[in-house]
């Protein structure tokens, strides 16, 4: 569905340039769901803009949709749905009236545009609003036309940018689950830019981590947080002189590290602690130590970050 | 063909957004309406002045009135399309088939369309005052002002994608509005003027179609005005749409 070669984009802001995104290669496959995730400015909205055809790229090849986004624009606007920063839809017209339109743009007749806007607004909760001034629709709603205004057309492949920027968590929840949906039941390709690292984790098959213009992971969430940091195991002894009997069995854990112990507690981070748990307890048991309590936690989005590049996403907040 | 069908979308998306609410035609009639009202009698208590004629001065005064509507009508559409950019919808009508040629020329379309209707009205609320029509001037004449709207249309696009702020756009306007309007003579006789503002006058593209339009409307189908008139409206819709759609072709956002 996508896939690019040294995308790179360079912004000339008062005789200084910029480099915004340098050298981004991605393939993405059909049916995929894909989140780029990264701090503001990192260089996300400027790679989808270059992938949407909104932006030409500095250097590099994106084919898109089967056409290049230099060559044949048109080709590949026919073929993707485009949910923007922005607010869609302008005051004064109805949400029918936007959306109708809207699928006029993309070629379709008034009778198809029509029904098509219908049962698009009956899917995403909007019907009773059909009628209704957009200017008076609440930030959800306005959201959810901006994602029916990108389906119209039946993309197969769609790009949202920070789809819930600005929402409030029960409006982002809900358009969330719409997306899913649109995933899971009509098999679209989706790509999202988000800098929210739960909504990356909630929604996405594949996280694609950009920061500083290039790409510095790429991975299922799970794969992302057990490569960078591993599972974070931690052991409640019964008997505080147990702790050094404790650290040796850990450290022969394979991949074990960070091992702690002290103050009757055991701590190492170690790749798929759910697996390791097991073999951990019956090591510490046969070495004759008592324990109070275990558990795995996985490690965040942003302990991959932060492991990544030194820097908590959750500072841009 | 292909480009017809991309135009027709825009232009219904324009109208349908201005049809709900009367206040962009309670401002674009208002002006003229108001100086029809309260600033042509005293051109009429002027008497014996230079370019006035001696009798029916809302014969003079109306062709002017006309092109300062269509003026206010179509000047500032650039900054709609500014705000659209600013917002978002601009961008997500430009990830469409729908060429950035059809973006721009709907809403040149819309306001064809309006000012017609427009024009139409004040003809009509006029006559009772005094106002003689001749049918197959008048029809001219209507015509020319729409070729006007779309010029000044497609050039308030053009500056509006260029200049991309809203502050940018309304100082411009700031800067040519009172000269437009003062030299175009629609208010008073540039035969008035000295030397050097009738200069201004005669690179001002208004003037030129305030003077074909008072020959139109008197009925006079000979005179170099008319064709004088539709020509620098036709050069001024040229420049426009030449930048325009550079502009537009280039826009990234």
């Amino acid at each position: 569905m996508i896939r690019t070669q040294n995308l790179t984009r360079r912004f000339t802001l008062k005789k200084e340039t910029v480099e915004a995104v340098r050298g981004i290669d991605v393939d993405v496959q059909p049916g995929e769901l894909v989140a780029f995730l990264g701090p503001n400015g990192a260089g996300k909205s400027t790679t989808l803009r270059m992938l949407t055809t909104l932006l030409p790229p500095s250097a590099g090849t994106a084919e898109v949709a089967g056409f290049d986004v230099v060559r044949d624009p048109v080709e590949v606007r026919r073929r993707i749905g485009h949910i923007g920063q922005g607010n869609g839809s302008l005051d004064g017209l109805r949400m029918n009236e936007e959306l109708t339109i809207q699928g006029r743009f993309h070629g379709l007749d008034r009778t198809t545009a029509r029904a098509r806007a219908a049962e698009l607004l009956d899917r995403l909760d909007l019907s009773e609003q059909a009628d209704r001034d957009v200017a008076r629709l609440s930030g959800g709603q306005r959201r959810r036309l901006d994602v029916a205004m990108g389906l119209i057309h039946r993309p197969r492949l769609v790009f949202l940018d920070e789809p819930s920027a600005g929402l409030d968590p029960h409006s982002r929840a809900n358009l969330l689950e719409h997306i899913r949906r649109l995933h899971r039941d009509d098999e679209v390709t989706i790509v999202l830019t988000t800098h929210y690292l739960d909504e990356a984790d909630a929604v996405a098959e594949r996280v694609v981590v950009i920061d500083n213009g290039r790409i510095i992971a790429d991975g299922t969430p799970d794969q992302l947080k057990s490569k960078v940091s591993g599972d974070l195991v931690t052991v409640a002894l019964a008997e505080n002189d147990d702790s050094g009997a404790a650290r040796d069995v850990a450290s022969r854990v394979p991949t074990a590290h960070d091992v702690e112990a002290g103050d009757s507690r055991l701590s190492f981070r170690v790749e798929n602690g759910d697996a390791v748990l097991p073999d951990v307890v019956r090591a510490l048991d046969s070495a004759g130590i008592t324990l109070r309590s275990a558990q795995v936690k996985r490690p965040t989005l942003d302990d991959v970050f932060l492991t990544l590049t030194g820097r908590s996403l959750r500072d841009d907040d | 063909m292909a480009l017809l069908t991309s135009i027709a979308p825009v232009f219904e998306r324009e109208l349908r957004s201005k049809v709900r609410t009367p206040w962009p035609y309670i401002e674009a009639l208002a002006d003229p309406l108001l100086l029809l009202v309260l600033f042509a009698p005293l051109v009429a208590g002027l008497g014996d002045v230079p370019g006035l004629p001696d009798t029916d001065t809302i014969q003079w005064f109306v062709p002017g009135m006309l092109v300062l509507m269509v003026f206010t009508t179509a000047a500032f559409i650039g900054s709609g399309l500014q705000e659209e950019r600013q917002a978002g919808s601009m961008e997500r009508m430009l990830v469409t088939p729908v060429s950035r040629f059809a973006l721009l020329m709907g809403r040149v379309l819309r306001v064809m369309a309006i000012v017609v209707v427009q024009s139409v009205v004040v003809v009509a609320v006029t006559v009772p005052f005094g106002l003689q029509v001749h049918l197959d001037g008048m029809l001219v004449a209507v015509v020319q002002l729409a070729v006007l709207a779309a010029a000044l249309g497609i050039a308030s696009l053009a500056v509006g994608l260029v200049l991309k702020n809203a502050y940018a756009f309304w100082g411009v306007i700031a800067i040519f509005y009172t000269p437009i309007i003062v030299t175009s003579g629609a208010l008073l006789p540039m035969d008035l003027a000295p030397g050097w503002l009738h200069a201004i006058s005669r690179v001002n593209p208004l003037a030129h179609v305030v003077e074909a339009q008072r020959t139109l409307f008197a009925g006079e189908f000979g005179h170099s005005s008319i064709i004088l008139g539709f020509l620098v409206a036709g050069v001024v819709a040229a420049v426009g749409a030449v930048v325009g759609t550079r502009a537009m072709r280039r826009l990234s956002l």
